[in-house]
């Protein structure tokens, strides 16, 4: 109940409109295409400067929280993702859209988004500190493991042909490859060029393969981007609940997963909600009557949207607890909180107790804020994106992606990256490669590799390479679950192909004694 | 005759001192920065480099009236940005934050694929280095140096972990100069970022880590220093003793510098060093410095590139030995 006190602090006049333009300002920023979480709160950092601590903090924390929402409307409208985290919004999303439901889609997002990350920061206030050292459990075989687990999702994203969708994992995972190597320090790909030697930044490749070829298609499709038919656009708030509530455990596991996922460091947004997404879309039975994920079930959109959000309380754990950074957004609230002289480390609750409850209170106010605020916007934007016309809307894009992949690093060699990849992109999917498990694999062939590498030194170096790789109850855990994902449909398909023979056993012998 | 055109060429002399003392004097004048100016660094924001700049940010306008902006530009261990460098206008208003021994060992461990060399880079002013430090977790069985030294005698083959950043970095480098000084076997274990490798020295995945001063302050109820290789003893942990204490001649720390692309005119070079000596002169940036675990250390305009080829005599002979162990 310390927490209710703190509330108080926040609603002063300062902070409380600092919120409401964080709000704003990461909402808009989110919802631009190529413009990501890290982006936002890279450009607001400065301005916090002249600010006092608290207000500094609650400014940037609203700012992360809309502008992880704001990553939707793109998804939704666009079918271009804003952020990296919001890739599995698309899959959903954009269907529900094109059929006239794109208010609806965006009303869904925002409630779960809030409830997401009201559940989220809640949990970063209650179990903060034992939740904490969860992460210092995850060491280089752990890690190895959990982004082995994420590669397998490539079957469930490769809708149609898997041996394309490998294909696409695969250079995915030899786009991740290119630069100087962390554990050996080799130049991989760069071709001798020294603006390759650091690698393709996440955000060039992410906007590269998911908007351009977008972008490309729309040029190259006359009608207009979505279907004139629909022309009011409402809030269907009643409706939107009653979807909700009707996938209520949908909701709450993901909400679980995003908060556990933020927790992991390295792992952040995108990861929890592709893992949130494959984790419902196993689970779904579609009524009758109802779409299945992927083609416009608004289950998939709770799934992505509720663990992305979620994963900004998670996040906190271990970046205030341990000062560790759960992800680069992460990196840009540490930076701020040592630039304002703050601690960071478990004494940080002691000390600074004030400002992290009365900073915790400014989140969970800004995630309920997060659903008048993100109506009304939704609305505007909503409006904005179905009257305009192809001629202002591509460019528009196409020039935010291009200040998108230059801001990131402030290099000219991340738009030439942008483009190339994005290029090769919309060729792969015209050849029938799906651009969604190239992300993937781009996003964890680092992390499996340094796990990988690690682990095997350190289990060199105690003659213990095996024990080092299953040493743990989360690596066990892990395979177990890795394997069962592996096997399952092989499992399935020797189950069917055995009835079958059976069944064409009895098939002959019925047609042997009839002769 | 003669005379008149020794004269003649005398006065010519003369009107030509005098326009190039008014052009001098004209250059001199010009106040600088009348402008803001723009620091590139080669880290992501939050890491150490960004926060070693991002502490002169609040005084760089007081003391000039224009602000100091913070470019991040990260990628291949900051040798991306060090690699462009020289693109920058050569106007005084481009700079770029040098990190030592990086500048040093990179273009060798890299064979020609840092994309710069150490002859491409020119150093206006030193101005802050954090000493390496030896750390363990808090709950480790390694309490002190002692315990540190007989666990390596229990275990000389290489059985000892120790983390640290990338492979060829100054962390690497330490963990080579130490264990030859001390004639000791360890396996180095390289991670992606400072910030990792703490989480992994906290999680028991590696048995002791060389990392920076700031980190003891940073992570300092999780860690604990079992010894600095600094000069001296550092104020702010004034029970950590030093490497030579213990009796190993080993000091080696980062360095921060200022940098211009190299055609940088010198009268431009001059104002910047005279600025930044006035940004650091302030007590109370010094304070909020040491506390968080840097150390003041100006090395001028006149000594900068001397120390930095002083660096390059230390680490040119390492760079070789920098291997990776997979």
């Amino acid at each position: 109940m310390e927490l209710l006190a703190y509330l108080v602090n926040v609603f002063q006049a300062s902070t409380f409109s600092l919120l409401m333009a964080g709000l704003v300002a990461g909402i808009v920023l989110g919802a631009t295409p190529g413009l990501s979480s890290t982006f936002a709160l890279a450009v607001m950092l400065p301005v916090t400067l002249a600010m006092g601590q608290l207000n500094a903090l609650v400014f940037l924390g609203a700012v992360l929280m809309g502008s992880t929402y704001g990553g939707a409307f793109a998804s939704i409208l666009l079918n271009t993702p804003g952020t990296p985290q919001s890739v599995t919004t698309t899959f959903d999303g954009f269907p529900m859209a094109k059929r006239g439901d794109g208010d609806l889609a965006l009303t869904i997002a925002c409630l779960v988004s809030a409830f997401g990350g009201f559940a989220g920061v809640l949990a970063f206030v209650i179990l903060a500190p034992p939740l904490a050292h969860i992460a210092l459990q995850f060491g280089p075989p752990e890690m190895f493991w959990l982004a082995l687990f994420g590669l397998t999702i490539i079957g469930s994203l490769s809708r149609g042909n898997l041996l394309k969708g490998l294909i696409s994992g695969a250079i995915g995972l030899a786009i991740s490859m290119m630069g100087i190597a962390i554990v050996s320090a080799d130049a991989r790909f760069t071709f001798g060029l020294p603006g390759l030697a650091g690698g393709v930044h996440i955000i060039p490749a992410t906007v590269g393969l998911l908007c351009l070829p977008v972008l490309f298609d729309m040029l190259g499709d006359a009608d207009h981007h979505l279907s004139s038919s629909v022309t009011t656009v409402r809030i269907r708030f009643r409706e939107s609940l009653k979807a909700i509530s009707s996938r209520a455990s949908n909701l709450c596991q993901s909400t679980v997963a995003g908060t556990l996922i933020g927790i992991l460091p390295g792992a952040g947004g995108a990861i929890a909600s592709i893992v949130a997404y494959s984790f419902a879309k196993k689970q779904s039975v579609p009524k009758s009557g109802e779409l299945a994920f992927g083609e416009g079930n608004p289950g998939g959109i709770i799934a992505s949207e509720s663990a992305n959000n979620a994963t900004v309380g998670g996040g906190l754990v271990p970046t205030l607890v341990l000062g560790i950074p759960g992800s680069p957004p992460d990196a840009v609230i540490l930076a701020a909180m040592l630039i304002h002289g703050l601690q960071i480390g478990p004494s940080l609750f002691t000390n600074h107790g004030d400002i992290v409850y009365s900073f915790s209170a400014g989140m969970l106010i800004a995630s309920v804020l997060l659903i008048p605020v993100g109506l009304l916007l939704g609305r505007l934007i909503c409006h904005f994106v179905m009257r305009v016309t192809k001629t202002l809307l591509i460019p528009l894009i196409a020039f935010m992606t291009i200040v998108g992949a230059y801001s990131i690093r402030n290099n000219y060699y991340d738009v030439v990256m942008m483009m190339v990849i994005g290029v090769l992109g919309w060729i792969l999917s015209r050849l029938g490669f799906p651009t969604a498990p190239i992300v993937l694999g781009f996003l964890l062939g680092p992390i499996a590799e340094q796990g990988f590498s690690q682990a095997y030194m350190i289990g060199s170096a105690r003659n213990d390479v095996i024990g080092t790789f299953l040493g743990s109850g989360i690596s066990i855990g892990l395979v177990t679950v890795i394997l069962f994902i592996l096997l399952m449909p092989l499992v399935k398909a020797g189950l069917i192909s055995r009835k079958g023979l059976l069944e064409a056993n009895d098939l002959s012998k019925t047609s042997g004694s009839s002769q | 005759m003669t005379n008149l055109k020794h004269k003649s060429r005398h006065f010519s002399v003369y009107i030509f001192g005098a326009l190039l003392f008014t052009f001098s004097g004209l250059i001199q004048a010009e106040p600088y920065p009348n402008e803001s100016v723009r620091l590139t660094v080669g880290f992501g924001p939050g890491g150490p480099s960004d926060i070693a700049a991002r502490f002169m940010q609040r005084n760089f306008e007081s003391v000039t009236g224009e602000k100091l902006v913070i470019q991040n530009k990260p990628g291949a261990g900051g040798a991306l940005s060090w690699s462009q460098i020289n693109d920058d206008p050569a106007d005084g208003y481009h700079l770029t934050l040098l990190n030592f021994p990086h500048i040093n060992l990179q273009p060798l461990v890299l064979d020609g694929n840092a994309g710069y060399t150490i002859e491409s880079i020119t150093p206006i002013i030193f101005y802050t280095a954090v000493p390496q430090v030896l750390a363990v977790r808090k709950e480790s069985p390694i309490k002190s140096f002692e315990d540190f030294t007989s666990t390596l005698k229990n275990k000389p083959d290489g059985g000892i972990t120790v983390g640290g950043v990338g492979i060829g970095g100054s962390n690497h480098a330490m963990w080579y100069l130490f264990n030859k000084e001390a004639a000791v076997k360890t396996t180095y274990i390289p991670f992606s970022d400072t910030a990792t490798a703490m989480m992994n020295l906290k999680g028991g995945v590696v048995d002791v880590a060389w990392t920076f001063s700031t980190q003891g302050v940073q992570d300092g109820e999780d860690i604990r220093l079992l010894a600095v290789a600094a000069e001296e003893r550092m104020p702010i942990f004034p029970d950590v003793p030093t490497l030579k204490e213990l009796g190993h001649d080993v000091v080696d720390s980062s360095w921060w510098a200022i940098g211009v692309p190299n055609d940088t005119p010198e009268n431009k070079r001059k104002q910047i060093e005279k600025t930044f000596i006035e940004v650091l002169s302030d007590p109370m940036l010094q304070k909020n410095m040491s506390k968080a675990g840097y150390m003041l250390n100006l090395v001028g305009y006149d000594h900068a590139d001397k120390f930095m080829h002083e660096l390059q005599k230390k680490y040119a002979p390492v760079a070789p030995n920098l291997k990776s162990e997979i």
